[in-house]
């Protein structure tokens, strides 16, 4: 899959989708490039579903033309040009009577990959989703969670290496909890694979989570489409505006990670003096404490009176281990944590405790 | 401790004073001093054997004694009775038999009576109940077949019982039961397999064509309905005319009596269970797993062979074992147009109130049927996608 930035993978021209008299898709034009995920996004009826499954021809447009790679879609047997595109639906639609090797190896084998490829690639799948195939190959549907088993889908979707993949509120019969992994678990396997994902929600949370750009739709047009920050930012019209909500500040801090707005941040060692502490401090009010090893001990503030010859690790005051955090956590999970501990700063650890940075409110106010 | 509260098992308590009511009262066996003479009866305790008497109202005693234990730790101990019971209401009725209607009076009949009857029931229904929660148990199921039927093979071999009028019926027509057996078989099962192969695509194009289906469905319910006497009756005419037609057809021996009308009846009678299983098979696949299907790019025959038939056959082939049960029952009627099989037995039976020979082509065909079942049963079950528990 020999891609450059910016080309253009998947084009639709004018394309109209009628139902009896009912227009589902109305004259809709876009460009989707290779390696984006692009969400549709807009309310039910709205037409998004019906975009999607013009694009693998399980609803044929009637008028307009849809492109992948420049060629038209219509020159392709509609199941020739599905095996070359991964379908995840929100049903799921696992084959119950197969074990989950089987489900996965369901284009594989209608490719007729020699079986050796696709016992492997079933099991590499598997461990991207961080399914141990040991465990889950020989397992049926039935046996799995919700979460596990639309994990098993998306795995399907992907197994002969599709450049496209389309999702259609993958994750939209999922709890909360499953469904916020599951996100995180996509932007991860998105980063590392750079398939085209065109993805239907109609929720907007999820879809600003996931999205490189945003398609919202109304009445089967594309009133916007544009960076999830282009739209938080500047909705083009009042539907967008309505759509997105009113809190659309509170939603773009759901984009932005701790990582890429922490500030360097100074700390003493526990063995230090109070003297070398103060000389650190400078005009800050606190300073945070760490041990030999820049692992997070705690902080103490700038209290005047204490002896300079003295060492911290007398006065500092611990911090709770489920206070600070990680580079990869949202903006809107610090700004939750101030709110919550009365506190203007966080420090940011990474995974073995040490400090790597602080985040202040000022900071995420100015963003 | 656990406090034990006595809870009968009123299966059992029930089958225990049917059991001594039988002993007691019924008729165990009837005798006639030849085959059409009017029989008479002899009940248990008529047998002038007192300690007869005594053993079956002591396995009924023993019956209702185990109603008062817990089914789970019984289970052996009834399985073993009632076998028990079997064996020995074979070897009074054998005896009995010897008896009365031995070498020394070769016209004279000795025939089984409701006293019998009611005590196999009675061992029956204990063995059934003491299976209970245990039918997914292969094990189980075949003991309760096939312990009884090796007693029964073990007196039939020895010789013990071969006076009693039903083996008599037996040995005169010996030949005549084996061809006509394998006859009933051949019909009961051809006519259901030529009904699959209409029937699975036939409901599948009720499926998907719901213009059709509800037309579709009427008729073959009407079909259903029509008495099997008279579907056979009605097959007559039409056949005799088309074989009169063409010569070709006389020599295989297709005409208006005969096999043809047998297969053509029973074939229409298996259709209904067959197509609508199928159609609801095909109804109940959910719509995600076909759109699933088709999104992976699997053309309309692979999902059909790979997905929905794999998924549903299990239900086609319960639509299958009904149709193939029923067939067996209704091949017992065919016998009146000429087709042969077991009924014929059962007819002859009839018209000459000869209740042995009625037993001969009643019994063969009841044990046809459950063995059938049994193994449908088995391979539905292996139909099944095999999951752990």
């Amino acid at each position: 899959m020999a891609t450059t930035q910016e080309e253009i993978l998947i084009r639709l021209d004018a394309v109209t989708k009628k139902f009896d008299n009912e227009t589902a898709v109305d004259q809709l034009t876009m460009e989707i490039e290779s390696g984006e995920l692009c969400v549709l996004i807009g309310l039910s009826g709205c037409g998004k579903s019906t975009t999607l499954k013009m694009i693998n021809r399980l609803i044929e447009p009637t008028s307009g033309d849809i492109f992948i790679n420049g060629e038209p879609i219509v020159g392709l047997k509609p199941e020739e040009l599905r095996r070359k595109i991964g379908y995840v639906i929100q049903s799921i639609g696992l084959f119950p009577h197969w074990t989950v090797e089987k489900n996965i190896a369901v284009v594989p084998n209608l490719l007729k990959w020699d079986q050796a490829r696709i016992k492997q690639r079933v099991s590499e799948l598997l461990e991207l989703f961080d399914l141990d195939p040991d465990l889950y190959l020989t397992k049926f549907p039935d046996q799995l969670s919700g979460g596990q088993a639309q994990r098993v889908g998306v795995a399907r979707a992907l197994a002969a290496d599709p450049d496209i993949l389309l999702m259609d509120e993958p994750f939209g019969a999922l709890d909360p909890i499953t469904r916020e992994t599951l996100q995180l678990e996509l932007v991860r396997v998105h980063k590392e694979l750079r398939k085209t994902i065109v993805f239907v929600t109609h929720d907007i949370d999820e879809g600003i989570r996931l999205a490189d750009k945003i398609a919202v739709m109304d009445k089967g047009r594309i009133v916007q489409f544009d960076t999830p920050e282009a739209i938080l930012i500047s909705p083009h019209n009042r539907f967008v505006h309505e759509f997105i909500g009113t809190d659309r500040g509170l939603r773009r801090l759901s984009r932005l990670s701790v990582g890429d707005h922490m500030k360097a941040v100074k700390s003493v060692p526990a063995s230090a003096t109070v003297g070398d502490a103060k000389y650190l401090l400078e005009r800050e009010k606190f300073i945070w404490i760490t041990d030999g090893e820049n692992r997070l001990q705690g902080w103490m503030d700038a209290t005047p009176d204490l002896p300079m010859s003295d060492r911290v690790e007398s006065y500092f005051i611990p911090i709770d281990s489920t206070f600070p955090l990680n580079e990869d956590n949202l903006l809107k999970e610090a700004v939750s944590r101030m709110l919550w501990q009365s506190v203007q700063t966080v420090p940011v650890v990474d995974k073995d405790f040490k400090l790597v940075g602080e985040i202040r409110f000022s900071d995420i106010l100015s963003e | 401790m656990q406090t034990h509260s006595v809870r009968v098992e009123k299966v059992k308590f029930s089958a225990a004073l049917l059991g001594i009511a039988a002993c007691l009262l019924a008729d165990f066996m009837s005798f006639s001093p030849n085959r059409l003479a009017a029989g008479e009866g002899v009940s248990i305790p008529a047998l002038g054997i007192w300690w007869e008497t005594l053993t079956i109202l002591g396995f009924c005693l023993g019956i209702g004694f185990l109603s008062f234990l817990p089914k789970q730790r019984i289970r052996i101990a009834s399985l073993l009775l009632v076998n028990s019971l079997i064996a020995v209401l074979l070897l009074m009725a054998g005896q009995y038999a010897n008896r009365v209607a031995g070498l020394e009076n070769p016209y004279a009949r000795a025939s089984l009576g409701l006293g019998f009857w009611l005590l196999m029931f009675v061992a029956i229904v204990v063995a059934i109940e003491s299976i209970q929660g245990r039918e997914k148990n292969l094990f189980g199921r075949l003991t309760l077949l096939i312990i009884p039927l090796t007693i029964f093979l073990t007196f039939f071999l020895s010789g013990h019982l071969d006076h009693i009028s039903l083996l008599k019926e037996f040995y005169n027509r010996q030949d005549r039961f084996v061809e006509e057996t394998w006859k009933h078989l051949l019909l009961a099962y051809s006519s259901v397999g030529l009904s699959a192969l209409v029937g699975i695509p036939l409901g599948i194009l009720l499926y998907k064509k719901p213009v059709l289906e509800s037309r579709g469905f009427f008729i073959l319910n009407i079909i259903q309905t029509i008495p099997s006497i008279a579907l056979f009756g009605l097959l007559i005419a039409p056949l005799a005319y088309l074989s009169n037609q063409f010569g070709w057809l006389q020599t295989i021996g297709f005409m208006g009596v005969g096999w043809a009308p047998a297969v053509i009846a029973l074939f229409l009678y298996a259709l209904l269970p067959i197509v609508r299983n199928t159609y609801t098979g095909f109804k109940s696949i959910d719509a995600s797993i076909r759109e699933a299907a088709t999104g992976m790019g699997m053309n309309a025959r692979q999902i059909l062979m790979q997905i929905e038939l794999p998924l549903i056959s299990p239900i086609i082939m319960n639509g299958i074992r009904i149709a193939v049960v029923q067939s067996v029952g209704n091949t017992a009627v065919a016998a009146l147009i000429g087709a042969g099989g077991l009924g014929i037995f059962i007819f002859q039976g009839l018209g000459q109130a000869a209740t042995g020979l009625i037993l001969l082509g009643a019994i063969p065909t009841i044990i046809i049927a459950v063995f059938t079942d049994l193994i449908m049963h088995l391979s539905i079950e292996w139909l099944q996608p095999r999951r752990k528990s």
